[in-house]
């Protein structure tokens, strides 16, 4: 891991730096970053990690190239990351797409995507533009950034001026997501049993997002939708005899945001709602259906930062989640409702243009967010429903 | 007496008056541009990375690093301060959504890299813009 940091950190030098990119060789733009970060919470809460001890697991790294001609513009960004058990400091393909815009009003673009989702998702990984250290994990939990960060297929875009100084952003995606046995997501969908996932997927990914920016200067409202079509997971039930194959699919895992952000001086607000659904059909391979389960996520935050002068930025949110389930079967499962309150303040300071530091608080209110794995049990009836949160981070973007 | 600290007055005041309008900053472009006149939504089009084509021309913008000039014509086309240009740009630049600005030390710099560059455009003072087309003001 040291080396390829060491490797992204030498080539920024070598091609010196600005405040956008590290430099340009024949007309292609390079850039990247590299952070550093440490957690740690009071209480025998583990969150994104073994945070109850002090984790310094807490990393992202990426490196990136552009080439734009014409209407043409062509690029990928290798990203490597690690959050606790997640990621590895293994350095994957983060986005790698080619764009054809002929006009203001329309644009193609293929390959790996960043998925569009609400004010923030395409840009979570881009620590220089925020004061936050951790975004609010109800609508951006970082365990599931390879579940919420590209996807493999194509999208339409543009923006399309509807007079009266008002403008309309939209975005519309269809392809896939490529998805993990050991990514976080595998662990946040199988947060009901945790039995061993050998297998998670899904058919097709389709949506988008529609952002109007109104006549109001600095106001945006927008709107983001996606459907994963037989979204499910296989799991095997190693305490049972023949280990039988459990599996749970959903011909469609719906999500939906609302967001609004309005932008005064040096002052951002920002408030974001929704909510995933999806109705499981549950059962094992071979056998006729034992039931359902019926999931509903609701999730929201509100949020804003304020630039004070060159060196330093504050920011606070609160965020609330709640997840439910429902079961019809034969057997009498009642799930318990995940619930988590999370208020927070931020402080940034930039050192130049591209060194910052950045420290935060949260005071969490229950705790339904902390996972409970096969590798990592952590009981519902075994957590600290009312604990603290330190964050601390160093990015260096080039 | 009277009439001669009058004269000095208003010599003064003209002087402050043209002080000020030859800080107005306006957009320039490369002279593959001329011809080219951009309303304030398509300067906003085009500083926000939306439209990416000018001209028959890809836009290349060219900015300074430090510059009040560009602060305040940023702030009134695009609603953003310097910081939140950077931001948003950084923003669609790591993310696969666009190439970055091109930042140089000046305006000076500015208007040589613009004159140099097809397709390419900057905020500058509008004494400093030599022959260059202005596309937006």
């Amino acid at each position: 891991m040291k080396q390829k940091i060491g490797a992204i950190i030498a080539m920024s030098i070598l091609l010196g730096s600005s405040s956008f990119g590290a430099g340009s060789w024949k007309g292609i733009q390079f850039g990247g970053f590299v952070s550093q970060g440490y957690l740690e919470n009071t209480g025998d809460n583990d969150y994104l990690g073994e945070t109850s001890e002090g984790m310094y697991d807490f990393r992202e790294y990426a490196a990136n190239a552009s080439y734009a001609i014409g209407e043409w513009r062509i690029g990928a960004q290798v990203f490597g990351q690690k959050l606790g058990n997640y990621g590895n400091d293994e350095l994957s393909l983060d986005w790698a797409t080619i764009d054809y815009q002929p006009s203001q009003w329309f644009g193609v673009r293929a390959g790996r995507v960043k998925t569009p989702r609400g004010l923030y998702n395409e840009a979570l990984d881009v620590d220089s533009i925020r004061p936050f250290v951790l975004m609010p994990q109800s609508v951006y939990d970082a365990r599931l950034r390879d579940f919420n960060a590209s996807f493999d297929g194509g999208m339409v875009f543009g923006n399309v001026e509807i007079g009266d100084s008002n403008s309309v952003d939209y975005k519309l995606y269809y392809g896939e997501v490529p998805m993990k046995l050991n990514s976080g997501a595998s662990d946040y969908f199988n947060t009901d049993f945790p039995l061993p996932n050998t297998r998670i997927g899904m058919d097709t990914a389709r949506g988008g997002s529609l952002f109007w920016n109104t006549s109001i200067e600095g106001l945006r409202l927008g709107y983001s939708s996606s459907v994963f079509k037989d979204f499910g997971m296989d799991r095997i039930i190693t305490a049972w005899p023949g280990e039988p194959t459990y599996y749970k699919v959903t011909s469609g895992y719906k999500r939906q945001l609302f967001s609004a952000e309005y932008s005064t001086g040096d002052w951002v607000f920002a408030i974001e709602g929704g909510g995933d659904s999806a109705l499981y059909d549950l059962g094992y391979i071979g056998a006729p259906s034992a039931g359902t389960q019926d999931v509903a996520v609701d999730y929201g935050y509100v949020s804003v930062s304020r630039r004070l002068n060159e060196k330093f930025e504050m920011g606070a949110y609160y965020s609330y989640s709640k997840e439910s389930s429902v079961f019809d079967t034969d057997e009498n499962i009642v799930a318990p409702d995940f619930e988590q309150k999370d208020i927070s303040v931020s402080i940034r300071y930039d050192l130049n243009y591209n060194l910052l530091f950045k420290l935060e608080a949260h005071y969490m209110d229950g705790s339904g967010k902390i996972f409970s794995t096969p590798a990592y049990p952590q009981p519902v009836e075994n957590r600290d429903n009312s604990w603290t949160l330190f964050a601390v981070k160093t990015t260096y973007t080039f | 007496m009277m009439i001669s600290k009058l004269f000095g007055v208003c010599a003064v005041a003209a002087a402050l008056a043209v002080s000020t309008a030859s800080a107005a900053p306006v957009l320039i472009g490369n002279s593959s541009l001329d011809g080219v006149s951009l309303s304030d939504s398509d300067i906003q089009a085009v500083l926000l990375g939306k439209n990416v084509s000018l001209g028959g021309k890809r836009v290349v913008i060219v900015v300074a690093k430090a510059s009040d000039g560009q602060e305040a014509f940023l702030k009134s086309k695009i609603g953003k301060t310097g910081s939140q240009f950077n931001n948003h740009w950084r923003k669609l630049f790591m993310t696969g959504g666009g190439v970055a600005p091109t930042q140089v030390a000046a305006e000076s710099d500015v208007v040589s890299v613009v004159a140099a560059t097809s397709g390419a455009i900057g905020i500058v003072d509008d004494s400093l813009v030599g022959g260059l087309p202005v596309v937006g003001k």
